[in-house]
């Protein structure tokens, strides 16, 4: 058995419940991370997420349910030695050094191989320069790095990032994400947490939603997206046109894909494909038009035969932030 | 390296870079010996062992309860110290490192007042009362420790340090750890004294350390605040393990 992974799933909530102050935050809440994949846990504010991952960290017990990292029970030492966090608020002791956190950390866990090197990871997020500085003299952004190198650093099987990127600049952010993609590519497990949806949308395989403390889905982030309707199209209409633009494109959207239906309903309510939707917002002088679609080959088109005068033409994937919208209001389960 | 050592000596190099911690722990026994304890020797070899042992008492008192105390609760409520959590060294291991940095403090804060008691004074002791006057040292140590762990788990990290403060100097003086003479102290202190640990702790200095004499009822009033004081140390864990983890 490897030491620093070892049989079993990486992470496996199953049947959690757990009441905080009288109140039920998490009401059967089960789902797993799987090797290789990077799980992003989202949902709401209230939704329970801070309540998980301090239960996948052994931070908190479940009232009742099981949660196993790698078969081993937590908060166990076994299953402790298998998994690392990078927490939201680390709150790093201001008179040590950063060297000397590194080799606090490092000195406790097991040569990995998932996690890169531990000169790398200093070079690549730059923290090279801050060993011998003591942690209360880093900036916010420069503790946040020394927190995701602690989190990274000699990582075993099962990561876990609870809004790690939060006040990264943009290049940390990325070389971040980079790392714990590689670190999957090489056969770890990361649960992530991050209320910068765009960064779950381009780097997430797999997502867990929560919702009022319960499990509301856990799909692929491929699948999810089928299930949104797949693309946004949007064109800029000057306002004094629009409406009758928009009528020439419905026209044309009906000619081309007989099923589509210009509708402001959310696309779980739709039959598979969705047909598009249709909704607008206005400013002073031009009114963006935007359209759901399975399909916005034929949309794009119809847009193009029908209302020349469009512009700005931006096609994009659904964003998630729309699921989440969705997932608070109780429509898409 | 183990866990108990490299927790310790995290937490020593943290310590040891916060003059806030350092310069009272270790200047303050100092300071009072040469205001209140030097001046009360007058060339008398009994009493500077007397104001020496009360002394060395004090120094290990402040380190047990402001480390203890003070530092447990305000690990308590460290993000920090939740982080330190999830690595796999264990409760036990992190408490017996800061049990190890309490020692390595002690001794530290003990050195200057040794060296300015054999340098200033008449102290003459055999090696062997030097043994008993180090055992009764740490022994009285462990209730008052117990005390500090108990203070940290039941205050929160804003009270920790003004309550701490609060009955660091009553007990050390009503306790007669700041003279040779503690019939000497007040009526009102006298009355109150029999019931501190701290009187208890400088009877078994006086007695056992520099007389050979265990005094048996030090030592049972010792184990018993001992045992009072983990009972409430061990509800007070419990409940802060109800709050924060469970």
């Amino acid at each position: 058995m490897n030491t620093v992974a070892g049989a079993g799933v990486p992470l496996r909530l199953d049947g959690v419940h757990k009441t905080l102050a009288g109140t039920p935050v998490l009401r059967d809440v089960g789902f797993t991370c799987p090797a290789g994949a990077i799980t992003a846990l989202l949902g709401p504010n209230g939704a329970g997420k801070t309540t998980s991952v301090a239960i996948a960290t052994g931070l908190r017990r479940a009232d009742t349910g099981t949660v196993e990292v790698f078969g081993r029970r937590l908060p166990s030492r076994a299953a402790l030695r298998r998994l690392s966090l990078v927490p939201q608020e680390i709150g790093l002791p201001a008179a040590v050094t950063v060297w000397h956190l590194l080799h606090f950390v490092s000195a406790q866990r097991a040569e990995s191989p998932f996690a890169p090197p531990v000169e790398e990871l200093c070079e690549r997020l730059g923290i090279g320069p801050l060993l011998r500085r003591r942690a209360g003299g880093l900036s916010g952004g420069q503790q946040r790095k020394v927190a995701v190198a602690l989190g990274l650093l000699r990582a075993p099987g099962l990561l876990i990032l609870d809004e790690a990127t939060t006040s990264l600049d943009e290049s940390s952010r990325a070389t971040t994400w980079a790392m714990v993609r590689e670190y999957v590519d090489r056969g770890g497990a990361a649960l992530v947490t991050s209320h910068i949806l765009a960064d779950i949308e381009s780097h997430a395989d797999r997502l867990v939603a929560l919702n009022a403390g319960e499990v509301v889905l856990e799909r692929p982030l491929d699948e999810v997206r089928q299930r949104l309707g797949g693309s946004a199209v949007s064109v800029r209409l000057p306002a004094g046109h629009a409406h009758r633009a928009i009528a020439r494109i419905t026209a044309e959207i009906a000619a081309a894909v007989p099923s589509a239906v210009a509708s402001d309903s959310v696309p779980a309510a739709m039959p598979d494909p969705a047909p598009a939707a249709m909704s607008g917002r206005r400013d002073r002088e031009f009114v963006r038009v935007q359209w759901r679609t399975a399909n916005p080959l034929p949309l794009v088109a119809a847009i193009a035969r029908a209302a020349p005068c469009a512009t700005d033409l931006l096609v994009r994937p659904i964003p998630l932030g729309e699921l989440l919208d969705e997932l608070a209001k109780g429509t898409t389960r | 390296m183990s866990a108990v050592l490299l927790n310790a000596r995290l937490q020593l190099d943290e310590l040891a870079h916060i003059p806030a911690f350092t310069v009272p722990s270790l200047g303050l026994p100092l300071i009072t010996y040469l205001i209140f304890g030097l001046p009360d020797v007058h060339g008398d070899p009994r009493t500077a062992a007397g104001v020496f042992v009360g002394f060395g008492a004090f120094a290990l008192l402040g380190i047990v309860m402001f480390q203890f105390g003070v530092g447990i609760a305000a690990d308590r409520a460290s993000a920090w110290e939740r982080f330190v959590r999830t690595l796999p060294s264990s409760a036990a291991e992190r408490f017996v490192a800061r049990l190890l940095v309490a020692l390595v403090f002690g001794a530290l804060a003990l050195i200057p007042v040794t060296c300015c008691a054999v340098l200033a004074t008449p102290l003459h002791l055999d090696a062997l009362t030097w043994v008993r006057v180090l055992v009764s040292l740490l022994a009285g140590a462990v209730p008052l420790g117990l005390l500090g762990i108990m203070l940290g788990y039941l205050l929160n990290e804003r009270g920790a340090l003004p309550i701490t403060n609060l009955l660091y100097l009553p007990l050390s003086y009503l306790g007669g750890l700041f003279t040779a003479r503690p019939d000497d102290l007040p009526a009102l202190a006298q009355r109150v004294a029999p019931w501190l640990p701290t009187r208890q702790w400088g009877e078994l200095l006086i007695g056992f350390g520099l007389g050979g004499q265990v005094p048996v009822h030090a030592v049972l009033a010792l184990a018993g605040y001992g045992a009072l004081f983990a009972a409430l140390a061990v509800f007070g864990y419990r409940r802060d393990e109800q709050r924060q983890y469970r």
